[in-house]
């Protein structure tokens, strides 16, 4: 039970406009497990997905005088999170050895070895290794879709992008998902 | 098995799977679309297989659910977003404390030199000026003294120079020479270089 119950997020966004700066406190309370979720998905990482979450409240308490409820404070929120996990990801991309030290963390949790290792690996392993092989936008799109039950309106919002498009990328996350997955059953068999 | 040609004929039914997938409508042409897609499933079995197979595998990414982290884990989130937040709002909650606090420096070593200055004007017990000042006007005094004597000693050499004999050409004086004494010099040079 918590003293935010009852108070929708607009409310609460109202009061800290107007002076009383804990009712941040009921916003984080709501919203971090899912930014941290969403984080933890993207970048496979709880670490990284600690920071991405901290930093992402930071910014939404630094930014929002200047919210102007075009979507929901959560559609909001994901999309600054989103934002900060496409940049580590491009930047990983730009510097060889953060990507390294991603293999090496694979390597160290199994997810590097030989296929036939990989496939002796229970469900949530390979799923998880089966997300994190989706290109950046189509794991943001599966992670908001399918884990956090967003509609594709609020996906196209968070992502910036056009409702068909957020439709496709879902479409082909399922699909390469689905010959990922397959895949390893074959080579359970 | 499935032609390349059925394969093809398939594609744009195969973009519309999400459909028989989502139930979130796609919008107003939503019931024919799916009233059409349901009769192609009907007479494809390429196209049923793979919807079952996209059903499939949704079914096996909702076991799945990451772990989450206890209640300690949010809180200790919280308390480090806080503090993140107080670190950056350090300089915005008080931007004029660095003005002020070199506004105070500056007024303080004005308040100082005004001081010092005032101290240096004030008398000695004695009703006299203080020593440093005292010391001040004896070097003054002496620097004066000697920029008086300095005068003088300009004055009386500037005397002299006026009664000095203007030095005389040497050229001018070779000229008023006779032959003679022209020899006499030649030989004496002469004698000089030997």
């Amino acid at each position: 039970m918590s003293r935010f119950d009852g108070v929708d997020d607009r409310e609460l966004i109202r009061r800290f406009l107007e002076g009383e700066r804990w009712t941040f406190d009921g916003l984080m309370e709501r919203h971090e497990q899912r930014i941290h979720r969403l984080a933890l998905g993207m970048l496979g990482d709880p670490d990284a997905a600690a920071d991405v979450t901290q930093e992402t409240f930071i910014r939404a308490f630094r930014a929002l005088p200047t919210f102007e409820f075009r979507s929901s404070f959560g559609t909001w929120l994901h999309r600054i999170a989103l934002n900060l996990c496409l940049s580590r990801l491009r930047s990983a991309r730009r510097h060889p050895l953060v990507a390294l030290n991603d293999v090496v963390r694979r390597l160290r949790s199994g997810r590097g070895r030989p296929e036939r290792e990989l496939a002796r690996k229970d469900l949530a392993a390979r799923i998880e290794g089966a997300v994190a092989a989706l290109p950046p936008k189509q794991r943001a799109v599966f992670l908001l879709r399918h884990r956090e039950g967003l509609d594709y309106g609020e996906i196209a919002a968070a992502l910036e992008r056009s409702e068909g498009g957020v439709r496709a990328n879902y479409f082909q996350a399922l699909q390469k998902l689905k010959r990922e997955l397959s895949h390893e059953d074959a080579l359970d068999d | 098995m499935k032609t390349r040609s059925t394969t093809e004929a398939c594609r744009p039914w195969r973009d519309r799977l999400l459909s028989a997938l989502d139930a979130e409508p796609m919008g107003k042409e939503d019931a024919a679309a799916r009233a059409a897609l349901t009769v192609h499933l009907e007479h494809c079995p390429g196209c049923a297989s793979e919807l079952a197979a996209l059903r499939r595998t949704l079914a096996r990414l909702a076991e799945h659910q990451s772990p989450a982290p206890p209640a300690e884990y949010w809180s200790a989130l919280r308390a480090k977003v806080l503090r993140g937040l107080a670190i950056d709002e350090t300089p915005r909650r008080s931007p004029l404390l660095p003005r002020l606090a070199w506004g105070g420096l500056a007024a303080a070593a004005l308040l100082l030199l005004a001081l010092a200055w005032w101290h240096e004007r004030q008398p000695d017990a004695a009703g006299g000026p203080s020593p440093r000042l005292a010391a001040g006007q004896t070097a003054l005094e002496d620097l004066g003294m000697r920029l008086a004597a300095s005068r003088a000693d300009l004055e009386i050499l500037l005397a002299e120079g006026q009664t000095l004999v203007p030095e005389e050409d040497p050229e001018l004086l070779i000229e008023e020479l006779t032959a003679a004494e022209l020899v006499e010099l030649a030989a004496r040079l002469d004698g000089l270089s030997g």
